[in-house]
């Protein structure tokens, strides 16, 4: 097993440094929110989380269009890192939205189209990984994944735009308040600046976590064949 | 309403961000353990190879 | 066709050839059927038992009825519609079939087009027993020809990607269950834009009310099919 590359050492120390910078900036530099008080700090990291979890599916998508094209096995894990990343910021994403709701709207769930959409979403990065799993031959398993995050990523806007036009025509009061007020607040510059960083820091932390798990999965499918090479000799 | 003064919301806050902050800590935590068990692999595969080879 | 294996085909030709292939896969799937019927009528039963078990399930009165019979519906095709996806794929599998078909001297898209158009019959054939058997036990009015439109756009985007899924699904270890984890998310927005949409035709509601619906329900089948078509090689290669 090669050692860390230098670019990569650099790289998951400074993001775990900028984290942490964000995580102070959330709780001290951004003012408390007028109307909703502490919970909006939630918001910061919610968003950014469920930025991740878009960004995840997009690159899930494109690395299986460049494997099923080229036929490397590196995009195939790409597509596997993604997915398995994505699916946590998104979980992340799902309940702090759930905890948020709560003591803003007095209900555990909206139906609100961004919400529902992000768990779509989860559903397809866990059915991917079940159809992986439920797959015998490597070869099989990558391609259909690549075919699966394809599939499963052009149909995630159509359900959006679906939730959308339900929502604008049918407006369903649920809980207390419109929900199609989405908890709005002006941002303040300093609330932008926050926003903005979280977002920045979080894509950093995803990068990083990605090219860990890349290599993690060279690491896995070395061990795995030498397994193979012992069993049958 | 202005003069409430915004919603006593910090126990929310915390528990929004626990969840958060634990997600990304099982996803870290669940690579870090996989890293080890797969070095842990290696290292018997190492031993096994070598005793093959005696 | 007529050139031998040593001139090149001429567009012509290669279309008629690309064309009867598609018939000849649709041909194949339809003629089995008719003579075993087994695909049809666990689709059928399956499907009325549906409907049975809605009755209980939610309660039904009047005026329920009229919201609520548009999304019964979809259900219904959407489960039934699952069964039959998992049995038409996992029949080419069982009998060999798909590596006579593969060997083919034929564009591998032909086999895509061929087997959905295949499953795509088989919904339709369902679902034109189960309307009129939910409007007579429901004594609910179902003859309307808005109707037909949307049950058929709703069941060829259905069928365009559930072919696809149902293609992997059937070649993994858990295929029984894992066809539905697959589509069911992925489907959504045909399922929501058809029972939408059939909703507005069968309560007359304004034009306005259904459009938005139809246009996503083509747009859906366009998108899926191509895509699908595109992917389809990569699913069944050995």
């Amino acid at each position: 097993m090669q050692p860390i590359p230098r670019a990569l050492k650099v790289l998951t120390w400074v993001s775990a440094g900028l984290f942490a910078a964000a995580l102070l900036m959330t709780l001290f530099y951004a003012p408390r929110e007028a109307v909703m008080g502490d919970v909006q700090r939630v918001f910061y990291f919610h968003v950014a989380s469920g930025w991740v979890g878009g960004l995840a599916f997009l690159v899930a998508a494109g690395a299986g269009v460049i494997y099923l094209l080229r036929g490397s096995r590196r995009w195939d894990a790409v597509g596997l890192a993604s997915v398995e990343i994505g699916l946590a910021f998104t979980l992340a994403n799902l309940i702090s939205g759930s905890v948020w709701a709560r003591p803003i709207w007095n209900t555990w769930w909206t139906w609100d189209p961004r919400l529902v959409t992000a768990s779509v979403m989860e559903l397809v990065y866990i059915a991917y990984l079940l159809l992986r799993q439920g797959l015998e031959d490597p070869d099989r398993r990558a391609r259909f994944g690549a075919v699966y995050a394809i599939v499963g990523f052009l149909s995630v806007p159509l359900t959006f735009l679906s939730i959308r036009i339900f929502r604008t025509i049918h407006p369903v009061v649920v809980g207390n308040n419109d929900p199609t007020a989405q908890g709005a607040f002006d941002m303040t510059p300093p609330m932008l600046q926050t926003f903005l960083f979280s977002l920045f820091v979080f894509t950093v932390v995803y990068i990083a976590l990605l090219w860990h798990r890349v290599r993690m999965q060279a690491l896995a499918e070395a061990v795995e064949q030498r397994k193979m090479k012992l069993l049958s000799a | 309403m202005a003069l409430e003064g915004p919603a006593q919301t910090f126990n929310y806050m915390l528990l929004g961000y626990g969840v958060i902050l634990g997600c990304i800590a099982v996803l870290v935590i669940s690579m870090l353990t996989r890293y080890r068990a797969l070095h842990r692999d290696q290292r018997m595969l190492d031993e096994l190879e070598t005793q093959a080879k005696r | 066709m007529t050139s031998g294996g040593v001139l090149p085909l001429t567009t012509g030709e290669r279309a008629r050839g690309y064309l009867r292939a598609v018939g000849a896969v649709v041909w194949k799937d339809l003629a089995a059927e008719l003579r075993s019927r087994e695909l049809l009528s666990a689709m059928l039963v399956f499907a009325l038992l549906v409907i049975l078990i809605f009755n209980f399930a939610l309660e039904l009165d009047l005026a329920t009825r009229q919201t609520v019979t548009s999304g019964v519906l979809w259900v219904t095709f959407a489960f039934a519609g699952t069964l039959g996806l998992n049995r038409s794929m996992a029949v080419e599998r069982d009998r060999g079939c798909l590596d006579g078909l593969l060997l083919a001297p034929v564009d591998r898209s032909a086999l895509y087009f061929g087997k959905s158009i295949g499953n795509l019959a088989f919904m339709l054939i369902v679902e034109a027993i189960v309307l009129p058997a939910y409007s007579i036990l429901y004594n609910v009015n179902l003859f309307r020809p808005g109707l037909v439109v949307v049950v058929m756009l709703g069941s060829i985007g259905y069928a365009a990607v559930g072919t696809l899924l149902a293609s992997m699904a059937v070649q993994a270890r858990t295929r029984d269950v894992l066809l539905p984890i697959l589509l069911f998310p992925v489907v959504l927005p045909v399922l929501i834009s058809a029972v939408k949409a059939t909703n507005a035709v069968l309560l007359g509601l304004e034009a306005a009310e259904l459009w938005p619906w139809l246009n996503l329900l083509i747009a859906y089948d366009v998108i899926f099919t191509a895509v699908a078509f595109m992917l389809f090689d990569f699913v069944v290669e050995e």
